[in-house]
């Protein structure tokens, strides 16, 4: 460097200084840098997890320490050390013995390579002869060569063969000194090998000494780029990839760089992010159903896979608490950039959806399954679209002949608001609603109600409900209701559930009615609304006045049918119903104002008025009617004549899951700005988006209340969450096989004809019992009494149905049931499916229990001799008293009613024969809980089976008593399902 | 409402565009020409203003500014915008621009002061011959700054992450769609022009213009050192395209350009369901319908007259007539050649201008429309 010139235009000492401090302020931004990389949040998890696994492994081995007998380590010790004393007298020997094995080894080590030598000689040699034998040159001295060579390969062949053999007797020699030491070192090894695993583990997980320095240096800030034990793990999903719009690229879940413990067990009990994955079994875990390694994380959780930063990783918290306490902890902030955001612990059900799909439930999923099944009760599928739910029928009654069912008066106040006279109901609120509140709304509302009654009765066809044939005995009919199965699926609640119950439920609380007995309408107050013409016909046939119903007959005689509709019509409300609910009233003023506003949104004011001048009165409210059926799209539900094939008026919510916030219209509501707090709120308060808007009355929300619970919402939320965009590849996606998918097909028919109301099934339902007991209580039983009864009087649980009847029997049954237990009052309705219903329903049976479907052999042979005698000694009273609960034909049995069992004589044409041998055997492993008795203990089938009858052989016991039932009812039998 | 309400209600009503750009341009010339321009009392009115030359006031001035700017920042919509780590660097150019123009003025302004005084100017008086070394007062200097902005590099880069967005989709593009910041001068004349003139000509013309500014400016003075009266014209002009035209312009589409490319208020909250009524109109359409109260012609070209007569006027009619008047000296001393690329240049520059106000205004949307030929000015 120049000595800088005296005239220098500046002061160069100070530009020294500049220049000093400004190189100093350098180096501290850069250890700066250093450091903040350096401190980046997953590095210290993995400082941290590397101390708990440390903690970890050595509290393992100090428990191993412990589990060790020391005694018992001490006394081999000793035997060791006693033997390696008795070694020393034989040294010589043991000398000797080494050196002549040491010295066997040697020499063949040598022949070794010399026969290896001359065996790569050769193949080259052997090369070059072909070569020049079939170049047709002179081979002669390579010929002479290669056969030399191979000569002398032999004769070390056999060499090494040779020492082989005297290594082998050498070794043999040594091991037959040291025998004795040898097997107490292995003893200890055994006793100790916990111990040493753990130990070697532990040198792994916290090296010591010069290995600790080494790793630290890897690690150590600055040159850590070149290979760091602490890196970012991550997992590449290519089979579930990531839609970034234009293109799909591989998943890379970097979640396992923090949440180190989530594939490995053992940190069950450690906090986050260090715990193993809370459900190995179904995920992540290497034999689950979901192994990491194919589905990584982000595919079910979603979440920003790249990410390593907790914000960034788009986690998100559970509730406001939670909300909070990442606030204070990460300094959490919702992040915009992310469209998917991960879903938080309680939603994350919602990840299901996008590959099981087509299944009416969703395995271990329970509050999804929650949220599909009320979708599919409450019809959203009617006007939105959504997948999955394409091809279902219309939840509500058809229209089209209503009028012969109800008066119009309660249609109008029904229409007005449905939930005031019928709590429980489903079919939810349009009038009436927080947006539609201003001057002249109430008016027009009652015009458009009115208008829609109007529509309903000028479009109604004539169903023909001739005058009741006789009288019935209300008594009577409350009895057959109450036992006949209605309440299977309806209910009567105010009979039924407690005042106080029904309140809280009124406010949003859970309804005291299960699930199941929800299918059909309540009964309360059935006679305000349907005519007891219309009631005596409809429960004698349904499918005459509605063809799509899924109310089944229940072979009702005429006496029955009016005992029930004495009955039914009598369920009146005693309250004023004007005090719930004032009726619509006339308003033709608004009537007009509404019509014009329709009319002029296409015609110019005057053509509009002049329209609506032609028009008389009846025609006005027709016309508003049908215009109001159309805006709120009745017809999604119920089947309105002239709207046969009008489309749906909802958004298509086939992938609303992945809509963005943005494209959410939040008003002024005041939620949160994400999509599941609106989805929640339109389900809540459907229309409440409109609050603080100035719409004209038809381009107001039109989403009707339903009134869902929080649990609801919450439910239907998580299955809007879970309907995205993303497409799986089929090799990922879960698909059904034939088996499976038979499965599925009875499970759809058994939900959608509500069998769990009456039978249990996958280990739900039987819901009827909870009317059953009521009934019995209202005889006069205890409630403890009346609910341990209750089973016995129900319908029988149908899990196994497959393994347990023969399929053709099991057809004609549902096809035309009869009765099988006929003391029994409730009945196996007739549901007049459909032949590919009752395959589906056969076969789905069949494959759940993996039986052959539709054919197969039964093959027993009728006892005789002295196994006839066996048979029949063996049910008789003094053995197994089989008669005392089986029907035998018309016998009915000797026992008290409670206990009674199906007839034995329909055993031969209904059951499996080797289910029946397996029955006997042990009835509650086949169903727990079944009445009849074990005779043969489980545990001890040969000492309990009766010592004097064939020789006391359960299986052969069992055999003919199995061989017998197949002949009982045998002259008596007709073929299976031919009779009516 | 409360005071600082009330202030921020007139600020943001103040930023109204056309408002803006005028207050923008008058303080533009104003703080350029204190006491130089106009009738005599806006020369007494604005003589003032000289004083903000003098270091102490400018420093007071850009301490005031910065403290102005930190209460704002008290504002959460302003700091929701100012703070964003992409625009953090367009408020720090908002006064370093402001800095380097009012140091360069200053410096010229001393200077001119000197020769008045007949004593040397700075230049001579720093280094005599009018030369400095290369080493030490140049490079090390140099390298001395380098290093001062690589510190304040690496410490942006801990403190403000650079923010990953989301992957582009089609279906949810962002709102407001922007430029990088240094095109958002050339987004924001797309606003007013068709893309082949703001997304082609008139970039073209820009680069053009700054190539031929050495063979248009045959004043020698002001080479080696800082002078601003002798160059007060070559000044103005390049500081009013630089200045006003694209630092403001990136200013304007870096803060005021909020969702649906509204114009939003510093103060306003960038709410994106707010609706502006934007019904734009255009000339043809001002003068055949609602002048004349007839149809639109059919024939582009005579439904189209009057704009390209307006265009062709002011691009051929205007130069000529400006050598004649109030140009004149110029046409002298530049001869014709210079003299029309020079015009040309400068009436393509304040073409934008013009356009903007027009449309602020008048709600203008095209002077000459034939989409016909895919034509429009």
């Amino acid at each position: 460097m120049p000595k800088p010139n005296e005239d220098t235009l500046y002061k160069i000492p100070f530009l020294n200084l500049l220049f000093a401090i400004s190189s100093i302020g350098l180096l501290l931004v850069t250890i700066w840098m250093v450091i903040d990389d350096y401190s980046r949040g997953w590095k210290g998890y993995q400082r941290r997890f590397q101390a708990l696994e440390a903690a970890k492994t050595g509290a393992a081995l100090k428990s191993a320490e412990e589990s060790v007998n020391p005694d018992e380590l001490k006394g081999l010790r000793e035997q060791l050390a006693a033997a390696q004393a008795a070694a020393e007298g034989r040294q010589a020997d043991l000398k000797a013995a080494q050196d002549k094995l040491a010295a066997v080894a040697t020499a063949a080590y040598k022949d070794d390579l010399t026969y290896r030598t001359l065996k790569s000689t050769y193949d080259a040699r052997k090369f070059e002869f072909e070569e020049a034998r079939h170049a047709g040159s002179s081979a002669a001295a390579l010929e002479k060569e290669t056969r030399d060579l191979e000569t002398r390969m032999e004769e070390y062949r056999v060499k090494n063969l040779e020492h082989d053999q005297a290594k082998a007797q050498a070794t043999a020699a040594l091991r037959a000194l040291t025998a004795q030491e040898d097997e107490t070192r292995k003893k200890i090894a055994d006793l100790t090998a916990g111990i040493d695993r753990l130990e070697k583990r532990l040198e792994t997980v916290a090296p010591g000494g010069a290995m600790k320095v080494a790793i630290e240096m890897l690690n150590a800030p600055l040159l850590d780029f070149v290979a760091p034990t602490r890196r970012i793990q991550q997992v590449v999903v290519e089979k579930v990839p990531l839609d970034i719009n234009f293109a799909r690229i591989p998943r890379a879940d970097r979640c396992t760089t923090c949440h180190l413990a989530a594939d490995r067990t053992g940190f069950e009990e450690d906090a986050q992010p260090f715990r193993t994955h809370s459900k190995q079994n179904l995920f992540v875990g290497a034999s689950s159903p979901h192994p990491i390694d194919r589905f990584g994380c982000t595919p079910c959780h979603r979440g920003r896979d790249r990410a390593v930063d907790f914000v960034y990783a788009t986690h998100s918290p559970d509730g406001a608490e939670q909300r909070e306490e990442w606030d204070r902890t990460y300094g959490w902030e919702r992040d915009h950039y992310w469209d998917h955001p991960m879903l938080p612990k309680s939603r994350i059900e919602a990840g299901c959806l996008k590959c099981h799909q087509g299944v009416v439930t969703v395995p271990e999923a329970p509050r999804l399954n929650r949220g599909l099944q009320i979708v599919d009760r409450y019809g959203c599928y009617g006007c939105h679209k959504m997948t999955g739910f394409n091809d279902r029928p219309k939840v509500a009654p058809r229209l089209t002949r209503i009028t012969s069912k109800a008066g119009t008066d309660w249609i109008g106040r029904w229409i007005k608001d449905p939930k005031a006279f019928r709590p429980s109901t489903r079919m939810p609120r349009f009038f009436g609603l927080p947006n539609n509140q201003g001057s002249g709304d109430a008016e027009r509302e009652d015009a458009e109600i009115l208008g829609i009654v109007a529509y309903l009765s000028d479009k109604a066809e004539k169903f023909p409900t001739p005058p009741l044939p006789g009288r019935g005995d209300a008594r009577r009919g409350a009895a057959l209701v109450a036992t006949v199965g209605c309440m299977g699926c309806h209910a009567i609640e105010k009979d039924e559930a407690a005042p106080d119950a029904l309140a809280a439920r009124a406010k949003g609380g859970d309804d005291p009615v299960v699930w199941e007995r929800r299918f059909g309408p309540d009964l309360s107050r059935i006679g305000s609304k349907a005519r007891p013409e219309w009631i005596f016909q409809w429960i004698q046939n349904p499918k005459a006045y509605n063809p799509e119903t899924r109310m089944p007959r229940l072979r009702l005689t005429t006496q029955e049918a009016l005992d029930i509709t004495a009955y039914l019509s009598g369920l009146k409300d005693d309250s004023s119903s004007e005090e719930r609910v004032a009726p619509p009233r006339p308003q033709p003023q608004a009537r007009d104002a509404a019509l014009l506003a329709f009319l002029s949104q296409r015609l110019p004011p005057a053509e509009a008025q002049a329209k609506l001048a032609a028009m008389s009165d009846r025609e006005r409210d027709v016309l508003l009617g049908q215009r109001t059926i159309s805006r709120y799209g009745c017809f999604g539900c119920h089947l309105i004549p002239g709207f046969e094939k009008t489309p749906p008026i909802g958004t298509d919510l086939s992938e609303e899951g992945s809509k963005p916030a943005d494209l959410l219209l939040f008003g002024f509501a005041d939620i949160e700005h994400t999509a599941p707090a609106w989805f929640y709120q339109k389900l809540k308060s459907p229309r409440s988006f409109d609050a603080d808007h100035d719409a004209a009355f038809y381009d107001r929300l039109r989403m009707p209340q339903f009134g869902f619970t929080d649990e609801q919402a919450d439910a239907v939320t998580l299955v809007l969450q879970g309907l995205t965009k993303e497409k799986v590849p089929l090799e990922s996606v879960r698909r059904l096989n034939a088996r499976e998918d038979a499965v599925e097909a009875g499970r759809r028919i058994v939900h959608d004809y509500n069998c769990q109301g009456c039978h249990i099934l996958d280990g739900r339902g039987g819901a009827i019992r909870q009317a059953i007991a009521s009934h019995l209580m209202s005889e006069g039983r205890s409630e403890d009494e009346a609910s341990s009864l209750a089973p016995a009087f129900a319908p029988p649980i149908i899990d196994g149905e497959g393994d347990k009847v023969q399929p053709d029997w099991l057809f004609g049954f549902l096809k035309a049931p009869s009765p099988i237990r006929p003391w029994l009052s409730v009945r196996m309705p007739s549901f007049d499916f459909s032949d590919r219903e009752l395959n589906a329903l056969v076969t789905h049976f069949a494959a759940k229990d993996s039986r052959t479907y539709p054919f197969q052999t039964i093959d027993t042979a009728a006892p005789a001799g002295a196994n006839l005698q066996a048979a029949i000694k063996l049910m008789s009273p003094d053995y197994f008293s089989c008669w005392n609960c089986h029907q035998n034909g018309a016998r009915k049995p000797e026992g008290p009613p409670e206990g009674w069992a199906p007839d034995l004589t329909l055993a031969r044409q209904r059951l499996n024969p080797d289910w029946i041998g397996r029955w006997i055997e042990n009835p509650q492993k086949l169903m727990p809980g079944a009445k009849m008795p074990t005779y043969y203990d489980p545990a001890d089938p040969k000492g309990s089976a009766p010592p004097d009858i064939l020789g006391g052989d359960p299986q052969r016991q069992i055999e003919v008593l199995r061989d017998y039932i197949f002949t009982l009812g045998q002259r008596r039998g007709g073929t299976a399902g031919a009779q009516p | 409402m409360s005071a600082v309400d009330s202030i921020k209600h007139v600020v943001n009503w103040l930023s109204e565009p056309s408002r803006f750009f005028v207050i923008t341009v008058a303080a533009f010339f104003v703080a350029l020409f204190p006491g130089e321009m106009g009738p005599g009392w806006l020369r007494r009115l604005t003589r003032p203003v000289l004083a903000i030359y003098r270091p102490r006031v400018a420093a007071a001035m850009f301490a005031v500014i910065a403290v102005l700017f930190g209460f704002a920042c008290l504002d959460p919509n302003f700091r929701s915008i100012v703070g964003k780590p992409d625009n953090v660097p367009i408020a720090g150019m908002i006064f370093l621009v402001g800095f380097f123009v009012w140091f360069a003025v200053q410096q010229g302004r001393r200077n001119d002061a000197l020769k008045d005084a007949g004593q040397p100017i700075v230049e001579k008086r720093e280094t005599g011959d009018g030369k400095v070394l290369v080493w030490p007062d140049l490079v090390y200097i140099e390298f001395i700054c380098l290093i001062l902005w690589c510190i304040f590099l690496v410490a942006w880069s801990i403190f403000l992450k650079a923010p990953i967005e989301e992957p582009a989709n089609p279906s949810k593009t962002p709102n407001p769609s922007k430029a990088p910041w240094y095109f958002l001068g050339l987004q924001e004349m797309l606003v007013y022009y068709d893309p082949w003139i703001a997304g082609v000509l008139l970039p073209g013309l820009i680069i053009v213009g700054l190539c031929a500014i050495p063979y248009i400016d045959k004043n020698p003075k002001g080479s080696g050192y800082y002078t601003f009266r002798e160059r007060k014209p070559e000044i103005a002009i390049f500081l009013f395209g630089f200045v006003v035209l694209w630092v403001w312009l990136i200013v304007i589409g870096t803060f005021f350009r909020g969702p649906n490319q509204n114009f939003f208020g510093p103060f306003e909250y960038w709410d994106a369901h707010k609706l502006v009524p934007l019904i734009n109109i255009d000339l043809s359409q001002i003068i055949w319908v609602k002048l004349f109260g007839v149809a639109l012609p059919k024939n582009p070209l005579v439904r189209e007259c009057f704009g390209l007569l307006l265009v062709l006027a002011y691009f051929v009619a205007l130069p000529p007539l400006l050598a004649k008047t109030w140009l004149k000296s110029y046409y002298e001393k530049l001869g014709p050649a210079r003299f029309h690329i020079m015009v040309f240049l400068m009436l393509t520059m304040i073409a934008l201008p013009i356009k903007m106000m027009l449309r602020w205004t008048l709600n203008m949307h095209y002077l000459v429309t034939m989409p016909e030929f895919f034509f429009n000015i």
